[in-house]
């Protein structure tokens, strides 16, 4: 009976959210909120791409905002200099960023740990760099701009579909987000992901088992690269412009902090970390001198207070108050234990 | 041309070289990398310049510049980090740059956004050295930073303080239990190496000016250098830091001026993978 | 294991229609009232208020100069308010900080015009941000009064741009002249900062240099929020030039002026617009800017009226006199005067701002069939601690 009962609320959730989701452009006219609405789309997709490698792998970079870059960048060129159409930028884009994260990822992976951030640091910042200098190409600091929309869907007469309006973008956006997120499941549900998992819970361990560690890494670098790559591209035709700027340190540590603030190692921790950062910073936006003191002070507090971010807080919750209930593997699963004094 | 970048490279470099020295000291003792610590130059740069505006002895201003450096690096271990010992490093990091973040924000709200100049009684003149002509504030800062070294020096191999952030560097869980107080220790390392850090704001204040994001890419500098020397070796910091300044002052010159920052960064990634230990580190076994 | 699958699905939907949700609800709230505005300003024209947006950098490398602008928006607010407003109406600025970046210069315009309300735009400090900005003021048809250097915002297609400065086509050729007649001056190093305005005034040199028989022998870049330019300036010296141009903000003309008299570098330096004209210039760089030559749209010391009166409201209300803090607060008279003259319909106010013809505190007001100002500028030259006009 209580089982019934509880199957019969999760429907109804299912449906409720589904029909919200369904609803959402009719319910929000605010064209502002329709941009924000999409830009944490976008962000969903770049943080569930990293929380691959940092939630998953145990892997941390603070270089993604580069390969967002190159995703973005790429699309943006081959849109304005050849005109190919966005159907076509997008799957280019990926593979660029894919190829080049694959680069990063196997010169970075040799390393572990700070090494590795601090490699990553470096690959970003350098992207960051060839898109400030490489003016002939990228534009230099003015970057590009009058990136086309994608192209107007015809189906016969009955269906046509513009992207005009950012409403426009919605489903489109929407459907990247459902894909990446069925990727993420399938990924961490294969072996594979079980490898990396195990990885992220001890290499030295892993490795014993055969795991292949760095193959491993690497290969899951190269996919949360992809992941970037979509977003640049998605990016890129949306706001019509990139520039440098865009894709510096800041973007990256933007990145890494929603997949914090979410809880490592979780999707709908990626998603309420896009969500909630956005949300906050774009709340703040009327208080210009105070907004990114408090946004700093709100990144001290949750790293202090929630070390697992909002999804490790869920946990606590659930664990307090429904006992006897299983807990979910992959969302609860232990971060890896690394005090400072015990290691 | 060629003596000028160099001595334009020996300038930048020990000011690297300084702000290398507070990074190195915290991974000694915690293992983390500290990315704050560029906002602990900037602090300690604004306050010797409004200590300065006050009409206070220059000299004064600066001393007192530098006790705030130390001060600011202190809190953040006792406010933030002290809380987070058995928190996993990537919380560490990241809380680091909501510091950093935090901070910069905070001085535009206090002091304003437009940079000022931190006076110096030296900016005016210049020095004949060996048929070259030095601006006397380079020869100060260079002078200063020797001053600074040979301090650390001493701190580090002749005190017992220094000795036992040594052992604290060896392993902190067994210097613990051999009766030294190893929050002691921290703290100590923080704000030693948080007033080097303001040592070096206060240093470029009066050439490259005082402003609230002047930390961000001298951090970066600074970290560089203190992997190129091998992460917690503080002679290694020193040495690393001057070749950084000098290699870049003539990728500048030589290449290109865009470039150069990158120059920094592709030195970083060759030394990590080549030499993750640094050019002058061991090779340390991975403990198990 | 099937049950738990679903129950994941239903927690990461049920959060995120809740978020959803919430941003919904403040989105009605917002529209409702916006909605009224809309109204009210529409059919009675008895709303209260006209809501202006500031875009520019507030915080980051380039806060000052937003800072700058939001003063002399300020003032010229202040004035008209005082003087009872327009149509009766009060203006209230509303400041919006882009971080001198694309995408928060999209949002912040974004959240101006969809939610605040606000009927024009003024700012866009840096070129990029404006360029995606003006797209989401273009389709809303609000009013765009930029202040950025690039000349693509001249030929972009958007009735409601408008740029508050002179373009590099105007700033250039008269400066290069000078220099080549009256310095006679033949090798030029440029050195510019490696932004979209750096680039742009460097282009408009080049392309100008070629008619007045002066010559670029080479070009040196550095990257925003250097502040280290001593290798560049050693290359320079070694090159023997006439003059350098220096293509910067006033931080960084007054460190490269002192590092370049540090370097052993003696020549006459020029910058092409009016971007160092502030008072921070003397007090950075002393005795080394000593000589400067510029190109400026205004001249802070000119005896008219309307500058008078700017500087008596600047000291009333404690805001430094600053070439930006000028120009913004002409932007902003500008505005409120089509405002007055357009009233309800920004098509009007827009109609009112193109054919507008005023004198301001920086000169003539008028903007020309691509929305920009252009009247020729003043030479100017730093003297004994001082800005001195040296040709009209």
């Amino acid at each position: 009976m209580k089982k019934m009962k509880e199957l019969g609320y999760s429907k109804m959730g299912l449906i409720i959210g589904g029909i919200v989701l369904f609803f959402l452009p009719f319910l929000i006219t605010n064209p502002y909120f329709i941009y924000v609405v999409n830009l944490i789309l976008i962000y969903i997709i770049l943080t569930l791409g990293l929380d691959l490698l940092v939630g998953y792998t145990g892997q941390v970079s603070l270089g993604h905002a580069g390969l967002f870059g190159i995703g973005a960048y790429s699309t943006a060129l081959f849109s304005t200099k050849l005109d190919y159409s966005f159907w076509v930028t997008l799957p280019l884009a990926t593979i660029i960023t894919t190829m080049i994260g694959f680069v990063v990822g196997f010169i970075g992976l040799k390393l572990v740990e700070e090494y590795l951030v601090m490699a990553t640091l470096a690959f970003g910042t350098i992207l960051w760099l060839v898109f400030l200098n490489w003016s002939d190409l990228t534009g230099g600091p003015m970057g590009v701009s009058a990136i086309p929309a994608p192209p107007t869907i015809r189906i016969g007469s009955i269906l046509e579909y513009g992207f005009n309006k950012y409403i426009d973008y919605y489903p489109l956006f929407v459907a990247f987000v459902l894909l990446s997120i069925f990727v993420t499941r399938l990924i961490i549900r294969s072996g594979f992901g079980r490898a990396c998992t195990a990885i992220r819970d001890d290499e030295l361990a892993a490795q014993a088992m055969g795991i292949p560690v760095f193959k491993t890494k690497v290969v899951m670098f190269t996919i949360s690269s992809a992941y970037c790559g979509v977003a640049g591209a998605l990016y890129a035709h949306f706001l019509h412009v990139v520039s440098p700027e865009t894709f510096a340190f800041a973007m990256s540590v933007t990145i890494l902090t929603m997949v914090m603030i979410g809880g490592q190692g979780s999707i709908i921790g990626a998603i309420l970390g896009a969500t909630l950062l956005t949300v906050t910073s774009e709340a703040l936006r009327s208080t210009p001198e105070l907004r990114m003191m408090i946004y700093g002070l709100l990144i001290i507090l949750v790293m202090m207070f929630f070390p697992r971010g909002i999804m490790g807080l869920m946990h606590l919750f659930k664990e307090k108050f429904i006992k006897n209930k299983t807990v979910n593997t992959v969302v609860n699963s232990e971060v890896k234990k690394e005090g400072l004094r015990y290691e | 041309m060629i003596v000028d970048q160099l001595i334009n490279g020996i300038v930048l470099g020990s000011v690297y070289a300084l702000m290398a020295i507070g990074y190195t000291m915290v991974w000694n003792v915690l293992r983390f990398i500290n990315f704050a610590h560029g906002e602990v130059y900037m602090g300690g740069a604004f306050v010797a310049l409004y200590l300065a505006l006050l009409d206070m002895p220059l000299w004064l201003a600066y001393v007192g510049g530098v006790v705030a450096g130390a001060l600011l690096g202190y809190l953040m271990e006792k406010v933030v980090y002290k809380h987070m010992r058995t928190a996993p490093k990537l919380n560490l990091l990241i809380a680091a740059i909501g510091i950093a973040i935090l901070l910069q924000n905070v001085a535009q709200f206090v002091f304003g956004a437009s940079p000022e100049r931190l006076h110096s009684p030296f900016l005016t003149e210049s020095v004949l050295i060996g048929g070259v002509l030095i601006n006397q504030h380079y020869v100060f800062i260079i002078i200063i930073a020797i001053i600074v070294m040979a301090l650390l020096e001493i701190f580090i191999n002749r005190t017992l303080m220094g000795k036992a952030v040594q052992a604290a560097a060896q392993n902190i869980h067994a210097t613990e239990l051999m009766g030294i107080n190893a929050n002691k220790v921290i703290s100590i390392t923080f704000a030693v190496g948080s007033a080097v850090g303001a040592i070096a704001g206060i240093l470029v204040g009066p050439i490259f000016l005082v402003y609230p994001t002047m930390g961000v890419f001298a951090g970066l500098k600074g970290f560089t250098a203190s992997v190129m020397g091998g992460m917690g070796n503080i002679p290694g910091a020193l040495v690393a830091g001057l070749m950084l300044g000098i290699v870049e002052s003539f990728a500048t010159g030589f290449i290109s001026s865009g470039y150069r920052d990158a120059v920094a960064m592709v030195i970083l990634l060759v030394i990590l993978l080549v030499r993750p230990q640094g050019i002058f580190g061991k090779i340390v076994q991975e403990k198990v | 294991m099937k049950r738990k699958r679903i129950g994941k699905l239903v927690n990461f939907i049920v959060f995120f229609s809740l978020v959803i949700f919430l941003v919904a609800c403040s989105n009605v709230d917002s529209k409702t009232s916006s909605d009224h505005d809309d109204k009210s300003t529409e059919s009675s024209g008895d709303s209260d208020v006209i809501k202006i947006g500031l875009q520019a950098p507030m915080t980051g490398d380039n806060a000052q100069y937003g800072e700058e602008m939001r003063n002399g928006i300020e003032l010229a607010f202040t004035k008209i308010n005082h003087d009872g407003g327009v149509n009766g109406k009060k203006l209230e600025l509303v400041v919006g900080d882009d971080k001198a970046t694309t995408s928060e210069a999209v949002a912040v315009v974004n959240k101006m015009i969809n939610n605040d309300g606000v009927r024009a735009i003024m700012g866009g400090y840096n070129s990029s941000p404006t360029i995606a900005a003006q797209e989401v003021s273009g389709q809303a048809e609000v009013i765009h009064l930029h202040m950025g250097a690039s000349p693509e915002l001249s030929t972009i297609e958007n009735d409601y741009l408008f740029r508050n400065l002179l373009t590099g086509s105007t700033y250039v050729p008269a400066v290069l002249e000078y220099m080549a007649k009256e310095e006679g001056i033949e090798k030029v190093v440029s050195l510019y900062e490696n932004t979209d305005y750096g680039v742009t005034m460097h282009k408009a040199a080049e392309e100008a240099a070629g008619s007045l028989g002066v010559e670029f022998i080479t070009n040196e870049t550095y990257n925003p929020g250097d502040k280290n330019f001593s290798s560049q300036l050693t290359k320079i010296k070694n090159l023997d030039p006439d003059a350098v141009m220096i293509v910067g903000l006033y931080n960084e003309v007054a460190l490269i002026s002192q590092q370049a008299k540090q370097a052993g570098l003696d020549v006459q330096f020029f910058s092409p617009d009016d971007s160092m004209y502030s008072e921070q210039l003397l007090l950075l760089g002393g005795d080394t800017v000593e000589g400067h030559i510029f190109a400026s749209m205004l001249n802070l010391e000119m005896e008219s009226e309307e500058m008078n009166e700017f500087k008596k409201l600047a000291e009333e209300n404690n805001v430094p006199v600053e070439a930006l803090t000028a120009i913004a607060y002409d932007g902003a008279i500008a505005l409120a005067k089509a405002f007055e003259e357009g009233g309800d319909s920004n098509e009007a106010v827009r109609d009112a701002l193109a054919t507008i013809d005023l004198t301001g505190v920086t000169g003539p007001i008028k903007f020309d069939e691509n929305g920009d100002r252009s009247y020729p500028p003043l030479i100017m030259q730093v003297q004994d601690d001082e800005f001195i006009v040296i040709q009209n």
